[in-house]
């Protein structure tokens, strides 16, 4: 690229000096002059047009002490300056809001809420802290019960949301312990960004949300790493540089296998837990120079239950298991100060595997398998127009394969393998059109999918209009469409994974439109307040249909529907000194038509009101003072359900074994219309405490987390019974069931090295 | 003006948008019967669907209750306290033919049903009172309009019996065999005279007897829930000799 001979050019990555990781938003600005650019979510930055001469730069951020960098800009040429800025003594939470602040000031993304992991750290937990818990307290996000594991997100269902872990595809995030926790382990988590509708052009092949998690770089400075334990899993994660680079690897595994192993053989009892799970991510940084870095990241775990108590005989053995893999290759580059590009190579799986195994005559094994693989290449570009104009393209094309199929001693058997293949290209432009008033931000995402040999044009616009310092109003209006299915029901209260189908090409692909006005509102650089307004449009949806689920293809399993969901979400964040909390609260209505049957699904939860407040306990109460202490408290409106209206006998003739020819019969029930009833409605308080720790020369921190305080029995679903007692012909009792009705109590310490 | 307003509005959607369903459940009748060429006082059961919150009672004793056919035109009589209805008179049911039940019961919409008899068919082999060992095979031609069969293995002076379920639908061809050496495992266990009988049941059974939708079944039945099916049956006695 040319630069005009009298101007000059200076470009660079701002970072944290601590651990080298790069840093968002961060100001860049020339110190007497009205030039300055801040960096973008990447942490890059580029000034350009620069008159020849010496300049002060002043690099800051909230939160770190500003860097002032003398520098002599010199005609036609291009200056590299990498910053790093050292963190202040202010306190790291009042560094998020910092981060939202700086995020309302330059960026035009709407419905779109930032994680950290010390955020997702304080949200109490189901036995530790969990990503997916934590992000069910932001508004217009449902969860179905009290331990579901599922993001149901403005009327969305979990299989319309993408799930990225560093670029690769989670197809079943919530996998663990049969849904109850999910695959991401916090401690190696940099950031999570949820976009709850009126994604960018950037996303595409889901119609209602994204998730995309960051990995932490690993610590370019120094060696470190934590150890933790806990109630039922234990986790060890460790990170430093390595020449030119850096490393971090975390893994998990529960252990309640272990410990029931450990008791039996001491005690000499005849006990097995023969489940766990574990789950691992890897990553290496390595900089080939300024302009050239090469990241890999690996991510894998299971759930793995293997038995042979029970069966009839001892020379049997049951095996299941099942879990998320992935690998990602990115590579990004700076090409020119202006142009800067990551190239992506990602594979990622899900696999179910079940085993039946009979040593004494092998030909009775069975093995049951289904595999889903998916390989994609993409390339995301960035071209830094101006410092109010960026331009984003790119181009990705992915594979999809599902397999099926069963290993029995005659052979191999399954349907064929489904394949689909898509290609899609993007682009996008950022533009500050009245600075600082307007921005805008058109996209358009098109599409070629294999199966129908179809053509598809989603376009997007972002627009964000500032009132004054502290005001905008936000719109997004999009189209989304997706290339894939799950053919179970996404309204089970349980359920350990989806399983996943290509659309074929007799069905459309699914498409839902989104419009969304919000307005954002702050009050100083610690408080904000949103109110957004959504409407989703859906067609197409395939609807699975309860016979040949699994060995079928989405001609056979899938019926089509179409539906509607819209709301209004509040979301008021605040901190205050020590202390520090926010409320979300969410209006939402979602109806979904298929069959020609029109229903509220059994996520429709009417009133969601989530309450997060954290201070740090006065030095006045002795033990825990210093200590930080949060608690939560959630209401819902009940939840839809199908309930039961009538009862009669079915009856059946009966050639048993020694009493033939006889009618025999058992109650069975007839369910109203579908999903027309209210669950009561459900409340919770959750409370999560730390307080740092010395240990062994270590330093760390203890937790405790109680997740339903005051004991509440949030029914889930109801259950028609007779007492035993009591005669066939008297009326059932409705009894009502609850995940968690008693107070969950749970502890463990985090050691520091 | 505009708090007032605001008010209103969240009343609104905290007491009107989260109403819950008002549902009736109409009651029906729910009638099962069945038709067999070797049960001449065939039994339907007369019973209805109850309310969830409603006790069963059984008072169905004033129902009026007849089968018609070819040359059969019999009421059924109340005779047991689970609301069983028998013939007083013998029915000898015809092949292939057509038979129609009628339930008329005060305050229920009265229910009918139909069923087509299946058609008789032949045991091929083994023939009466053959010695058979159980690697032999029963064979029998598939009978019209069968759409299940049960194969029941019996042994004589026993008090109890074995069976199998076969689908019909499995094989092209225009017999069923089964393997004797499938009931050797669990029941044949010693030389002897054995039972075998072949009950070829209507698509109305099958349909009732497999059926796992959320809906209750409604199988040869209009008005009501329930089924109302046939069955041809066929017998013969071998010795079987275990090798």
């Amino acid at each position: 690229m040319i630069y005009p001979a009298e101007f000059g050019v200076i470009k660079g990555f701002v970072s944290d000096a601590e651990n080298g990781e790069k840093m968002s938003y961060a100001d860049v600005v020339f110190k007497n002059t009205t030039i300055g650019t801040s960096t973008d979510e990447k942490g890059y930055y580029y000034v350009s047009h620069i008159l020849e001469g010496e300049y002060t730069i002043v690099f800051s951020y909230i939160g770190y002490e500003s860097v002032e960098k003398k520098i002599e800009i010199k005609g036609g040429q291009v200056l590299t300056l990498n910053i790093e800025l050292k963190q202040s003594t202010i306190e790291l939470p009042e560094l998020v809001v910092s981060a939202d602040r700086e995020c309302f000031e330059k960026s035009v993304e709407v419905s779109h809420i930032t994680f950290t992991q010390r955020e997702i750290k304080s949200v109490p937990g189901f036995f530790e802290a969990d990503l997916i818990k934590s992000i069910q307290l932001m508004p217009g996000v449902v969860g179905m019960h009290d331990l579901s594991n599922k993001l149901y997100v403005r009327g969305g269902s979990p299989d319309e949301n993408l799930v990225l872990l560093d670029g690769i595809i989670v197809y079943n995030p919530a996998t663990h312990l049969f849904g109850l926790f999910s695959t991401f382990q916090p401690d190696a988590v940099k950031e999570v960004e949820l976009y709850a509708g009126g994604f960018s052009a950037k996303y595409g092949d889901r119609l209602s949300a994204v998730l995309d998690v960051t990995t932490k770089e690993g610590n370019l400075k120094k060696y470190e790493g934590n150890a933790s334990i806990g109630l039922i899993t234990s986790k060890i994660l460790v990170e430093g540089p390595i020449p030119k680079g850096s490393f971090l690897f975390s893994g998990r595994r529960t252990y309640f296998d272990a410990l029931v192993w450990g008791y039996a053989h001491i005690f000499d009892k005849n006990v097995e837990l023969p489940y766990y799970f574990y789950d691992g991510v890897g990553k290496i940084n390595y900089n080939f120079s300024n302009d050239n870095k090469f990241t890999l990241t690996g991510f894998g775990g299971a759930d793995v239950i293997s038995f042979t108590e029970g069966l009839s005989t001892s020379e049997e053995k049951i095996s299941m298991s099942w879990g998320n893999s992935g690998i990602s290759g990115r590579w990004r580059r700076v090409f020119n100060p202006q142009i800067y590009g990551d190239f992506i190579g990602v594979t990622s799986n899900f696999f179910t595997h079940f085993l039946y195994e009979n040593f004494t005559d092998t030909t009775q094994n069975i093995k049951l398998a289904e595999d889903l693989t998916n390989l994609s290449m993409k390339g995301d570009f960035t071209y830094l127009l101006h410092k109010n104009h960026t331009l984003e393209f790119g181009l990705q094309g992915e594979n999809l394969k599902v397999k099926q199929n069963w290993e029995v001693a005659e052979g191999l058997f399954g349907p064929p393998i489904q394949y689909s293949n898509l290609i899609s290209v993007y682009l996008q432009n950022k533009w500050q059109l009245i600075e600082p008033l307007l921005f805008i931000q058109p996209g358009l995402r098109t599409v070629y999918y294999d199966q129908g040999g179809r053509f598809i044009y989603n376009p997007r616009l972002g627009l964000k209009y500032r009132f004054g310092e502290n005001s905008a109003l936000n719109l997004a209006i999009g189209k989304y469409n997706q290339f894939l299915s799950t053919i179970n029901s996404q309204e089970s209260y349980f359920s350990i994974f989806d399983f996943w189908r290509p659309v074929d090409s007799i069905h459309l692909p699914p498409v839902s439109y989104h419009i969304i006005c919000g307005m954002e509102k702050w009050f100083g650089k610690k408080t904000n307040f949103t109110i957004e307004t959504y409407y989703k449009k859906y067609y197409n949806l395939l609807i699975p249909k309860e016979e040949d689920m699994f060995f079928s293809t989405p001609t056979e399993s899938l019926g089509s529907g179409n539906g509607y969901a819209t709301g209004i979400d509040f979301f008021f964040k605040k901190d205050f000194k020590d202390i520090r909390g926010w409320l979300s609260y969410s209006f939402a209505w979602t109806r979904r038509t298929a069959d020609n049957e029109s229903y509220f699904p059994r996520y429709d939860k009417r009133h969601n009101l989530n309450i997060t407040i954290g201070s740090v306990v006065p030095t006045v109460i002795p033990v825990i003072k210093g200590g930080r202490i949060n608690l939560r408290w959630y209401f819902g409106s009940g939840l839809p359900y199908s309930d039961m209206v009538a009862r009669y006998q079915y009856y059946f003739f009966w050639d048993a074994w020694d009493t033939p020819h006889i009618w025999k019969w058992e109650w069975r029930y007839v369910s109203g219309p579908r999903d027309a009833y209210r669950l009561p409605v459900s409340h919770r308080l959750d409370l999560h405490f730390e307080k740092g720790i010395k240990l062994f020369g270590l330093s760390g921190e203890w937790w405790l987390d109680v997740m339903n305080i005051y004991a509440r029995k949030n029914i889930v679903f109801y259950i028609y019974e007779l007492d035993e007692q009591s005669n066939q012909s008297d009326t059932p009792r409705k009894v009502g069931y609850s995940i968690l009705p008693i107070p969950v109590p749970s502890f463990g310490i985090t050691l520091k090295f | 003006m505009f708090f007032y307003l605001l008010i209103l509005f969240s009343l609104y959607i905290f007491i009107f948008c989260d109403r819950k369903s008002e549902f009736n459940y109409e009651p029906v009748l729910n009638v099962v019967g069945i038709l067999r060429n070797d049960e001449h006082y065939p039994i339907a059961i007369i019973d209805r669907a109850y309310e969830t919150d409603e006790p069963a009672e059984y008072n169905l004793e004033n129902a009026l209750v007849y089968i018609s056919g070819p040359n059969v035109m019999e009421t059924l009589f109340y005779y047991d306290y689970n609301n069983y209805f028998s013939a007083l008179n013998p029915i000898n049911i015809q092949p292939e033919s057509v038979y129609h039940l009628f339930v008329q019961v005060p305050g229920f919409e009265s229910v009918k049903g139909s069923t087509r008899i299946p058609g008789r068919f032949q045991i091929i082999n083994p023939a009466w009172y053959d010695t058979i060992t159980v690697e032999d095979t029963l064979i029998f031609t598939k009978s019209k309009g069968g759409a299940v069969y049960y194969v029941l293995c019996q042994k004589e002076d026993a008090g109890n019996y074995y069976y199998w379920v076969y689908f019909p639908e499995l094989t092209n061809d225009t017999i069923m065999k089964i393997p004797i050496i499938q009931f050797q495992t669990e029941y044949i266990v010693a030389n002897g005279f054995y039972q075998f009988t072949i009950v070829a049941h209507d698509s109305n059974y099958f349909n009732y007897e497999f059926y796992w939708g959320s809906e209750p079944p409604a199988y040869g039945i209009e008005n009501g829930i329930g089924f109302f099916g046939s069955a041809w049956v066929e017998t013969i006695i071998v010795y079987v000799k275990i090798e």
